[in-house]
């Protein structure tokens, strides 16, 4: 399961990093109270477009978990969570290092 | 031996309707093919009965016992090759071959023609040397059915009658549901003959998919 999450993550795991690097810059930037909230729906609408853009363009390779009793929709949710728990923590440790403090 | 029967499919899109009333049967040992022409609603048949697309009506019986979760869900029971490439490319031929506890060895006996590494990844393969590792991780896995939507599309002649070979032999242990264009070969192979048209299915034959312009 867990090699299967890997190549799930795989396919969308640079967009993803490069979005939340962009996040932390923002918040380095303007502190962390300031920003939050915009940043987390930013956060999280762009992880459900990167979700459609994969189920429209890469749906043929769902059959691949589908063929191993595995949802991708599953592994999705998988993704979403551990996505968001390294947002969380780097957003963190950037407000705790920002220049607008 | 074992029994899957599908009927009361009903699929409609966007208010065009695809699927009426449609029962369809397969069983261990048979190979059950599906005519039709384009946009008859073959592959989305086939996606309601895997559980993938969502219908508005169905029942699956499994040995007539009927099956509540979608058929993909239900482990060794049954597998699905779609018509275009679904292995991620970036695996590896190797680890594709793992992730289905199959040995590559037993592909190359069968196509020992082909050159590639077991260390390739899918990404560096054509599309038919793809489709062909594809249709053998499926046609060979241990489930009790296997449903192939186009099995012989991108394929050479020679591995087409090997491929025909591989399903007939395999037909031993499952059940299969398969649709193709190349009509004469997938029908060289079938049991059972359905035939879709505007949403209907109905058992057809040779002699009758020969009046409807299918062996030109």
């Amino acid at each position: 399961m867990i090699k299967l999450l890997f190549i799930f993550c795989k396919r969308f795991i640079l967009p993803s990093v490069l979005f939340t690097i962009v996040c932390c810059l923002v918040i380095w930037r303007f502190q962390l109270t300031n920003t939050i909230g915009a940043i987390i729906w930013m956060k999280a609408l762009s992880n459900l477009v990167f979700y459609f853009l994969l189920k429209t363009y890469r749906s043929n390779e769902y059959y691949f978990f589908y063929n191993l009793n595995v949802n991708p929709n599953k592994l999705y949710i998988y993704t979403y969570l551990l996505d968001f728990l390294l947002f969380g923590i780097l957003a963190f440790l950037t407000s705790q290092n920002s220049i607008a403090r | 031996m074992n029994i899957l029967e599908v009927d009361s499919v009903t699929y409609s899109v966007m208010g065009r309707q695809i699927l009426s009333d449609v029962y369809i049967k397969t069983q261990t040992g048979r190979i059950t093919t599906l005519i039709g022409r384009n946009g008859q609603g073959k592959s989305s048949l086939f996606k309601v009965i895997y559980g993938t697309v969502n219908a508005e009506n169905k029942s699956v019986r499994l040995n007539n016992t009927y099956l509540r979760n979608d058929l993909y869900k239900v482990k060794g029971l049954i597998n699905f090759l779609p018509q275009s490439s679904f292995l991620p490319k970036a695996l590896k031929v190797k680890e594709a071959f793992d992730f289905f506890s199959m040995e590559t060895s037993d592909f190359f006996e069968y196509f020992p023609e082909l050159k590639f590494s077991t260390a390739d990844r899918l990404g560096q393969l054509s599309g038919g040397e793809t489709k062909l590792i594809e249709a053998f991780l499926v046609i060979r896995s241990n489930t009790l059915f296997t449903i192939l939507d186009e099995p012989f599309v991108y394929l050479m002649p020679i591995y087409i009658e090997r491929l025909k070979e591989i399903i007939s032999h395999e037909k031993k242990n499952k059940g299969f549901l398969v649709t193709d264009h190349l009509v004469r070969e997938i029908c060289d192979i079938s049991d059972d003959i359905y035939y879709i048209n505007t949403g209907n299915v109905c058992l057809t034959n040779v002699e009758r998919l020969n009046r409807l312009g299918f062996f030109l």
